[in-house]
């Protein structure tokens, strides 16, 4: 017998096959016994014995996530949540509904909130009709996180890792003032837009009884807005594109022109034109009453419907004319050619990118056919990065720069129960904060901590780091403030101090980078903030986050 | 141009130091929660579902050895050291061992998955002089070789994998590999004149 059976241009395994046997749930049920936290002893009993470990071991890792909302209490939250300036905090959106029906509720930062019928219950787990509130309140940056008091560190046993966020927020609500819980089986979807077109991000719930953030969902990238911005961007790429290049006009015998040697570089639409010439639209405008007078300056500038504005300039006095780009017949007919051929290439490029993103469209809404589920499809797709692979292909920078700034992107939390919740990515923070913090080689530097004259040491009550490009803060507890275990320097943009009396103090920027973190011993001269700083908006552009 | 993803998404295999790190952490948390591998889990089933598949003769042996490739992969995690490789080489290598195992066990035949384009490719590497050959007398060569070169033989022409992906699973350097597969074409290429 041979060693092998050839077999020749089999086709592979399909996406639904294979979407059909993955089932991560199935799986990892099938392995829970091979815990790390039970001792192989434990293991060793087998049979019977086997199914009850098994059965603790769920009971306790379902423990935190599976705890009864209900039982959640607002103590406990505000135990763990702690606002550093309790004064500056970010107050929630109320909005009342009534009555039961589907409801779409619309924020002023783009963000929406999806409530389906008959989704609450009261603590009595009995129906809840309107009107009853929802408490809806955002943290985008570092700033928000700052004055949330939500701590931006996960642990996991015994690790702790830090946050990068792509947006975090918190939903609750009430009816009659008594708290309202989600009911069984019901799924509320909170969108948030973000700017971060990465698919790093998972969701993550703030358990407050466990005091940790619990892993919820991978990936948090809408797909469903993300095609329909990319829609849109088409849209405006196909026209604004074709749009750009203007036609010159033969020139107007009986029209006065100028030749104005104008930077190429600032009018892209006229580049292509070899000597373009800008008639004066008014019959009765000579072009000497431009010439015949000696200007210090001249400049062209863009107006509507293919129109240039020519400005003369000397000290106080000025002269404009509105004119139009022209050429002489003989330049027209040789450059026409070059303009039909430009246009043409452009349109293929831009019908090239619509039939692309059309079959892009088609891919899911096949997926969609076979799947019966394309939101599912396009998710997992989004989920193991396959639909950015794709983008990459037919979207270019710019055109995600667009889509991130116009909030076409979301990400989205299909929540089962109210509370905290994060858009995050985990960083390690030896590698984040290599140079500002090594808790591996930490070296015993004193810190102190100086308002004027004054050391505050003593009435600290927590400190933060803060860095401009990361979205995420680094909160150091007390303990750490005076045995600040810094090693080489600082790439952190801010110091932020908040003492026991809720007095604030920073030291930022140059100040903070000059600071030398090889030295013995380290002062940190901090600086309070203006009186007048008295809201989370001024606090935020004080600081310049 | 390419985004940046936190999902290893670059070709087929590719993967950057970047995220080879963003990857440490995930294990890292895999390796004191097992819920937490969920993300490795989705994000290689796929991969591993397709290579196994390549190298069985059924869908349903396929997904038998995905499910195992992955338990074991679980299983073993806590044991699992990072050496700057991307954490699929090391599900690759339980992968190969679980079909390994398989036709140890059942004491089957093996599979050799093939396709036009790998075996033109192969034609077109031998080094010159070769006899002209056809197919089947390829094939009849290949199955002489040493199982690990005939899985390089596979991966790099039927499998379309770079050289830095097969030296990451096999756990060799990219150049050890080129001068493997070189020397395995001389091979192939000797069985014919030898004859």
């Amino acid at each position: 017998m041979k060693r092998f059976k050839i077999i020749k241009n089999r086709e592979a395994l399909s996406s639904q096959e294979i979407n059909k046997q993955m089932d991560f749930g199935k799986f990892i049920t099938a392995h829970t016994p091979v815990n790390s936290f039970l001792s192989a002893k434990i293991w060793l009993l087998g049979g019977a014995g086997a199914i009850t470990v098994a059965a603790i071991a769920f009971a306790v890792m379902t423990m935190t996530n599976g705890e009864d909302p209900k039982k959640l209490s607002k103590e406990s939250t505000r135990a763990f949540v702690a606002p550093p300036l309790p004064k500056m905090t970010i107050e929630p959106n109320t909005n009342t509904i009534s009555g039961n029906a589907d409801t779409v509720i619309n924020y002023a930062s783009g963000a929406k909130v999806f409530i389906p019928a008959n989704s609450f219950v009261d603590k009595d787990n009995k129906p809840v009709t309107g009107p009853y509130t929802i408490h809806f309140r955002e943290f985008r940056d570092q700033f928000d996180q700052l004055l949330s008091g939500i701590p931006m560190e996960y642990d996991s046993a015994g690790t702790k890792y830090q946050f990068e966020s792509a947006g975090m927020f918190e939903i609750d609500g009430t009816k009659d003032g008594e708290k309202i819980f989600i009911a069984e089986g019901k799924e509320i979807a909170v969108d948030m837009p973000s700017t971060d077109l990465n698919n790093k991000f998972n969701v993550y719930y703030l358990d407050t009884v466990a005091k940790n953030w619990s892993y919820d969902k991978n990936n948090s990238l809408n797909s469903r807005t993300l095609i329909a911005g990319i829609d849109s961007l088409l849209h405006q790429k196909y026209h604004t594109g074709v749009k750009s290049i203007v036609v010159p006009k033969e020139a107007d015998p009986n029209l006065d022109n100028l030749v104005i040697d104008f930077n190429k570089d600032e009018f892209p639409e006229l580049a292509i034109f070899k000597g373009i010439k800008f008639e004066f639209i008014d019959r009765k405008t000579k072009a000497s009453e431009g010439v015949n007078n000696t200007w210090e300056d001249v400049s062209v500038s863009r107006k509507e419907k293919g129109r240039y504005l020519v400005e003369f300039t000397k000290g106080d006095v000025s002269k404009s004319f509105i004119t139009v780009p022209v050429l002489e017949k003989a330049e027209l007919e040789k450059t026409f050619a070059e303009y039909d051929h430009i246009r043409i290439r452009r349109m293929a490029k831009l019908k090239n990118i619509s039939d692309s993103i059309t079959n892009l469209r088609g891919k899911y809404e096949k997926e969609h056919e076979l799947s019966k589920n394309a939101n599912e499809a396009i998710t997992k797709m989004v989920s193991e990065g396959k639909f950015l692979s794709a983008l990459n292909d037919y979207v270019d920078l710019e055109s995600v720069k667009l889509l991130t700034r116009s909030g076409t992107i979301t990400r989205t939390a299909l929540i089962r129960r109210f509370g905290i919740y994060n858009f995050d990515a985990m960083a390690s923070l030896s590698t984040l904060w290599e140079d500002v913090i090594k808790r591996e080689v930490k070296k015993t530097i004193v810190a102190h901590y100086y308002f004027g004259n004054k050391r505050i040491e003593s009435e600290i009550d927590n400190a933060y780091l803060i860095k401009r490009d990361f979205n995420g803060i680094f909160k150091l507890d007390w303990k750490e403030i005076f045995d600040f275990p810094v090693t080489s320097g600082s790439n952190a943009d801010i110091l932020i101090v908040v003492t026991k009396n809720k007095q604030f103090y920073y030291i930022k920027d140059e100040e903070f980078k000059a600071i030398d973190f090889n030295a013995k011993d380290i002062a940190f001269n901090l600086k309070g903030a203006p009186v007048t700083v008295k809201t989370p908006g001024a606090l935020r552009e004080f600081l310049e986050l | 141009m390419l985004l940046t993803t936190g999902i290893i998404e670059t070709g087929y295999f590719h993967i950057e130091r970047t995220d080879i790190k963003a990857e440490e952490v995930e294990i890292s948390l895999a390796q004191k929660d097992p819920k937490a591998f969920e993300p490795l889990y989705l994000r290689y089933f796929e991969r591993i579902s397709h290579y196994v598949y390549h190298r069985v003769e059924s869908k349903e042996i396929a997904f038998d050895l995905t499910a195992n490739t992955f338990y074991n992969a679980l299983s073993k995690l806590s044991s699992y050291k990072s050496k700057g490789l991307p954490f699929s080489a090391w599900l690759y290598r339980i992968a190969f061992n679980e079909v390994q195992q398989h036709y140890r066990g059942t004491k089957t035949q093996g599979v050799l998955n093939t396709n036009n384009k790998g075996v033109s490719e192969i034609m077109d590497s031998l080094p010159e002089n070769s006899y002209p050959i056809n197919d089947e007398q390829l094939f009849e060569a290949i199955e002489q070789l040493k199982e690990q070169e005939i899985e390089l033989i596979n991966m790099r022409f039927f499998e379309n994998r770079s050289f830095k992906e097969i030296a990451d699973i096999l756990t060799i350097g990219e150049s050890a590999c080129k001068m493997k597969l070189y020397r395995i074409l001389e091979k192939i290429k000797n069985s014919f004149t030898d004859k």
